[in-house]
This record gives structure tokens, sequence and C-alpha cells, in this order.
């Protein structure tokens, strides 16, 4: 069985599915969104595993969606044992996602609690350029970092939308967006004032920006030239609809790619998009790594055969895989 | 700077008389002059120090303008030496996951009685997911309406329909029902309708209706090329650098249930009452047309449009010719003008062979 | 569901600024860059969604073939 776990509409999972299909497999199973474990066993022990989600795992694609454990309402008077409960079952799903992951797989669940933090710092350990960060609630200090740089950004911790609820089907999204942090804002706060932290970063300029694709060592990369269009100078995922951002094949030099494959490893994930900024003197710097990105804007613009990678590697065609990756360097 | 270097996914198509950039990103197509073209090394990158070496005076202050009016475009930018190896050319593969990927059905009388259930589990083996629905008369309400169904839940990811325009299904409003129902209509097209025009423009080229006056009331009106069909994207640029851009992975029925290539085509490979689709697919000869690409065919091979264009290898400018000019094309890439085909003195010996 | 008139959109959002303000100083440093805007949301039916049988996908909206068909008339 090779399973998928994704949302019934994400395209880049059709698009895989397509080349399993053309490639000749014959048992494929998609989860979409959220996955009840109520009903699933799973059996773990020195010889093996098995999920009964999945019966026989041939391989396993972790791209969207969650495990869940629905915990029944009894009118239970006692709120602790709901919130022992609640507790208790996180582990059990979290132990699921940790044991797909062993199998022969792509991604996990896991892969969504990646930390922007932890991956500057270990980016700077596998010897990546990272930006200056500080992250602090500290007026003197923000002001005193604003000094060093002719401009700053801001920009959310792990988080960046907020749905703030007026009743069921009416809310507010507040978007927590990379932003620069000009002057007027920096004046406005008062050190007196006891704020809770952000991340402050100095603003870089950019000749252009990198979108890279991760895969079981693989790299496809992508040069996104964002500065042409004003409206995605600061970030690029603000498309501009009437114009879009070219986007164009990139080949990293080798120590790069090299560095990039060493800090993936140190993270533990098997497979994710990596921003970078080419700055005008030439510098690459690592910005972040999500897990989930988008594929069929990289894979489309570029014609990289990321999704026909994707299906050969959930069928152990690596050999062909391999040899493919390299004819189209 | 060293280099103007074009956007990979920016390609230089060369042509006898000029030359296009296909911006295959964004969908547009910007002819050049073949001076500027031919400076191009390896069809991308232009030495600005030898461009100024090379060309002199008026001749170098004007391809000066050209090349801003590039940049000014996004079709290309400057980059030095070492950039340049840092931006590798578009990868070539045609990537397009399936053994058949697109069908035609002709109907001559209304009904397509073979399309059921099994007959879409034909389709899906072969990972075909694009369908087009030719109808020649009018099909039942129902009859329709029971084929849309069948799509509606099956693998089948989009499906055009032709059909005569017919005035009492305008009156029921039938046509906007079918387009607001059934949401894997790209295209439903009513011809013979009393004026041309779209009535609905749809979304991302989805739920479009369209009526025209045209009369096509059988397969031998198809073969058409003019600017209207050019596709300008990766997967039809990569396709034709190593495929048939009309007969490649295509299967068709034609109005008799014989199964074709294409059905405006003579060789049928079975009848689908007692052949399977995969049967008459892997028969010797099926896929003769498919490898002939533009750059084989007499004419197309100088064209600067021959990336972005479709083909016909059922009507020919030379019948004998199995690598002919397109019959019903009216651009000659040597003078760079369209004409009207049928009236060509060059095509009237071929339109008596053929019609 | 039918949308609320402006008048009780623009409310809404002024509460929202009201709130904003007066808990400035309780926020993260960086609110000032927070954008926001109202949604009311509007469940997609299930037969409006474009069903993918054996891919099991439900999509928005389905996907056109990437070049012309056949050649049939003038565009």
């Amino acid at each position: 069985m090779i399973a998928i776990q994704s949302h019934s509409d994400e395209a880049s999972t059709d698009d895989v599915i397509d080349w399993l299909l053309y490639l000749g497999a014959d048992r494929i199973k998609r989860l979409n969104g959220n996955v009840s474990l109520n009903k699933e066993t799973l059996r773990i022990n020195n010889d093996s595993g098995h999920s009964s989600l999945f019966g026989e795992l041939q391989a396993y694609w972790y791209r969207r969606g969650y495990f869940t454990l629905d915990i029944p309402d009894t009118g239970n008077p006692y709120p602790a044992v709901t919130t022992y409960f609640e507790k208790e079952y996180e582990y059990y799903t979290n132990g699921t996602a940790h044991f797909l992951s062993k199998q022969h797989s792509i991604n996990s669940f896991c892969d969504n609690h990646t930390n922007k933090i932890t991956n500057l710092v270990e980016a700077a350990r596998a010897g990546l350029l990272i930006p200056d960060t500080l992250i602090t609630a500290d007026v003197k200090e923000i002001k005193a970092f604003a000094a060093l740089y002719p401009r700053i950004i801001t920009k959310a911790i792990a988080h960046n939308r907020i749905a703030a609820t007026i009743d069921s089907d009416t809310y507010i999204n507040i978007a927590v967006d990379t932003a620069i942090f000009d002057r007027d804002m920096i004046d406005a706060l008062s050190a007196e004032q006891h704020f809770l932290p952000a991340v402050f970063q100095e603003y870089l300029e950019k000749k252009y920006e990198l979108r890279i694709f991760y895969f079981h060592g693989r790299l496809y990369s992508m040069a996104i030239f964002s500065q042409l269009n004003e409206a995605t100078r600061i970030d690029f995922r603000k498309h501009d609809r009437e114009t879009p951002n070219r986007c164009v094949p990139y080949q990293l030099p080798d120590d790069l790619e090299n560095k990039l494959r060493s800090f993936m490893q140190r993270i533990a994930m098997n497979s994710g998009s990596i921003d970078m900024v080419v700055t005008p003197s030439d510098d690459y710097v690592f910005l972040e790594v999500n897990p989930v990105g988008q594929l069929q804007w990289l894979s489309g613009n570029c014609n990289y055969p990321v999704e026909r990678e994707i299906a050969k590697f959930l069928l152990h065609d690596q050999e062909t895989g391999n040899r493919t990756t390299e004819n189209h360097r | 700077m060293d280099y103007l270097l074009l956007y990979s996914n920016c390609v230089l198509v060369k042509g006898a008389n000029r030359a296009t950039i296909c911006d295959l990103q964004k969908g547009d197509i910007y002819p050049v002059p073949k001076l500027l073209a031919d400076l191009f090394q390896e069809d991308r990158a232009l030495d600005l120090a030898l461009l100024k070496e090379q060309v002199q005076d008026e001749t170098a202050s004007w391809l000066l303008q050209l090349i801003d009016t590039l940049v000014a475009s996004q079709l290309a930018f400057y980059c030095n030496r070492q950039e340049r190896k840092r931006f590798p050319a578009l990868h070539t593969e045609w990537l397009f996951p399936a053994h058949v990927s697109h069908c035609i059905l002709d109907s001559a009388t209304g009904r397509l009685d073979y399309f059921t259930e099994s007959f879409i589990a034909q389709l899906g083996k072969l990972c075909c997911n694009f369908l087009q629905l030719r109808f020649f008369g009018t099909p039942a309400i129902t009859h329709l309406e029971h084929i849309l169904r069948l799509i509606k839940d099956a693998q089948i990811k989009s499906v055009e329909i032709l059909v005569p325009w017919n005035a009492a299904y305008e009156n029921a409003h039938t046509y906007a029902k079918w387009i607001n129902e059934y949401k894997k209509i790209s295209s439903l097209i009513c011809w013979g309708a009393p004026s041309t025009h779209v009535v609905i423009p749809g979304v991302e080229a989805m739920g479009y209706l369209l009526y025209t006056g045209e009369q096509i009331n059988t397969a031998t009106h198809c073969g058409i090329i003019n600017q209207g069909l050019f596709s300008t994207n990766i997967t039809t640029y990569t396709e034709s650098l190593h495929f048939n851009s009309c007969l490649n992975r295509k299967i068709s029925i034609d109005v008799q249930g014989n199964i074709k290539n294409c059905p405006s085509m003579t060789d049928s490979f079975g009848h689908i009452t007692d052949t399977s689709l995969s049967e008459a697919l892997n028969k010797p000869g099926f896929k003769r047309y498919w490898h002939i690409t533009k750059d084989q065919i007499a004419v197309c091979k100088d064209c600067e449009f021959r990336h972005v264009c479709t083909d016909c290898r059922a009507y020919l400018e030379d019948p004998e010719d199995a690598c002919s000019k397109p019959l019903k094309c009216g651009y000659d890439p040597y003078t760079g003008e369209w004409e009207e085909w049928s009236q060509h003195p060059m095509k009237q010996k071929a339109i008596a062979y053929y019609f | 569901m039918i949308r609320r008139p402006e008048t009780e959109r623009q409310k809404i959002i002024d509460e929202f600024l009201d709130w904003l303000d007066a808990h400035r100083h309780n926020l993260p440093v960086n609110a000032s860059t927070w954008t926001f805007q109202l949604v009311e949301k509007r469940t997609v039916a299930e037969q409006e969604l474009v069903t993918l049988g054996k891919y099991n996908a439900q999509k928005a909206r389905s996907i056109p073939f990437y070049k012309p068909y056949t050649k049939i008339f003038k565009f």
C-alpha cells in the first residue's frame, strides 16, 4: 500500500497520483484532512510495526492534514479528566506520526512542529549565512538594532495567521506577514511599556530570491525575480496576480548544496522547501524552511520532474530516479 | 554586465524571416527581428561586449533599444559571467503522465451509446483524463446529462463539448444549466448559432460557454491552424520538441465507431463494439504519427511559431507526403504574412483531393 | 449565508481596533504591522466541489487541457 496523507483539495497530491498511476501503482490510499485514530490499532515490537490505518505499508507520504482522537463529550464534571485525555492522546497521535516517519517515507506530521528559531541556529551551524536576528520585547534593544541597519523587518516566530472568532461563521483574519518595521513604528514604541516579544531581522537587499525544494538529498532550485514587482519586494508569497514574478531554474554552487543537505540532516527533515536570498553582493542567505511548501509553482515554472521523482520514491524505484535527476542537470 | 540572458522560460524560436520569444510562463509571444535573434549564443545569451565590437552605428543603437525593450518586458536580464552558469536552460523533457492524454468522441446522431462506466474505466487505464465530445447531431437532453453524470464522479478532469445550437434548448436555458451543474465542462461550444459570441466567459478556462455561427457538421472541419489556437506554455513547448503537437497521445472514435488516432484520418484500428482502446492503441501503426515533430515538417520547420502551434496530419498540402505542411495553415514564414488558406492557388489541388 | 450590511461590518472592525489600541502594550511589540480583514465564512456545499474519482480528491475547480483538442473553427 502506498499511503498518502493530504487534503482533498491539494493539487500536488493529484499530480503525484497521476504519476503513480502512470507508473503502474495499483494500491494507493489517500487520507484527507482530519484522520481519526479512534478505531485504529498500532502494533510495535522489535521485529516490525504495523498500523491498521494503511495495512501493509509500502511507502508513506505526508503532505497535509493531521491525526486526531475524538474525545466524547460525557458531560464530565471534572475538566481535568478531559484535559488529561487531550494531553494523553496527543502523544498517541504524535507517536503514530513518528512511527510512519520511520517507514519508507517523505515528511511527517511532526515536521509541522519545526521551529524557525531552531532552524536559524542549525543553519548557521551548517555554515550557511543567516540574517542578523533579534527576538525581544525590549524597546531599547529594538532601537539599538534598528540603528545598525538601513531598514529592519519583522515576522512571526511560527504562526502567521490568527482567526479571531466573532461568531460561528464570522472571524477577523489577522495576518502576521513579513513586514518592514519602519522608523515611525519604532518611534511609536515607548520604553516604559511592557510588550510581548517579536522577531526582528536586518532587511536584506535582494538580487533575487531562491525557493529550493529538498527531497531525500536532491535539490531543485528556482530563482524568483521578486524585485521586478513592487508588491513582492518584502515577501514574495504576496503574489501580484497580474504580473507574476519571473521564476526560473537555478543551479546552486556545489558547496552550498552540500551545506543545505547537511542542514536538512541536522534538523532531521527529509523533504522541505527552503527560502533563501541572493544579495547584490552575491551572498546566499538562508531564511527558513517550510516542510510542506507549494510544489506546482516550482515544478511548473522550471519543468522539474519533482512529482515524478516523488512517485518513483514511493514505488521504491530510486535507481531510475537518481539517473533522471542527473540527466536534468 | 557581460550578458543579456533570456529567462529560461522565455525561449527563442528562430524562423526563416524573423524569430519569436515565447514567454512560456506568462503565455505571450513576442516577434523579434532575425538580426537580433542571431546574436544570442546557444539561443539564450547575448554577449554585450561582442555586440559593441561587431555592430556599428545606427544598427547598434537600434539593437540596444530592442534589448532595453526585452528587459522592460521582463523577457531578459543583465548578468555577469559567473551568474550565467547559475541559470541553466529549461529542462526540455515533456512531463505528462498519460499513455493517452486526450480522447475525442464524434457522434453524427447525437448518441454515444458506448459511453458507459466500463468505457470510462478503459480511459482510466490509459491515464486519460481529458475528453472532447463532438456532436454533429443534437443529443437528447437526457442522453447528454446521463453522460455528464458518469463523468461527474470519474477520474475525468475536464470535458469539452461541441453541440449543434438548438432554439428549444436555448429557450429552456439548458446550456447555462449544464455549465452551472456540471463543473467538469471546460467549454461548451454551440455551433450553428444565430450569432457568434461568448455567453459565459468561465474562470481560468473552465465553464466557458460559446455560441458560434459556423456550421461544424462533420470532422472534415477540423485541422485549422491560426493564431487563436496557439498555446504558449511549457507542456505544449516541450511536447512539440519531441512529439507531434496534434496527434501525440491522442485517441479518437469516429462517427462510425472506428477507433483511430484522429477522426479525420482514414486508418482504423478496430471498432469500439469489439476492440478495447488499449488493444487499438497497441496495434502496429497506431502511433506512427506521434513522433513527427515540427522540425521535420516542410515549411513548419522554418516557422517561428512552430513550438506554440498545433499540427494536422489529416489534411496536407501534399497528400502524398507525410511531412507536408498542414493544408489549412495560411501562414507563410518566409514572408511573415497570413493569408486565407482556402483561397491559396497552391492548395487547390489538395482541397479537391480531400473535400 | 447573507453578508452583513457594511455598517455592521465596520462596527465589528471598529470594536476590534479599539480593543487593539487599548491593549497595545499587552500585545507583541510588532503588532503595529498586523493586517486584518473580516471574513464571513461561506461554506462551499459538497455538491459544488468537483470530484476526481480514483484520486479521492474534491476540488474547488477542475483543470482544463493544456492545448486545443481540435482545430475545428476559427477563434
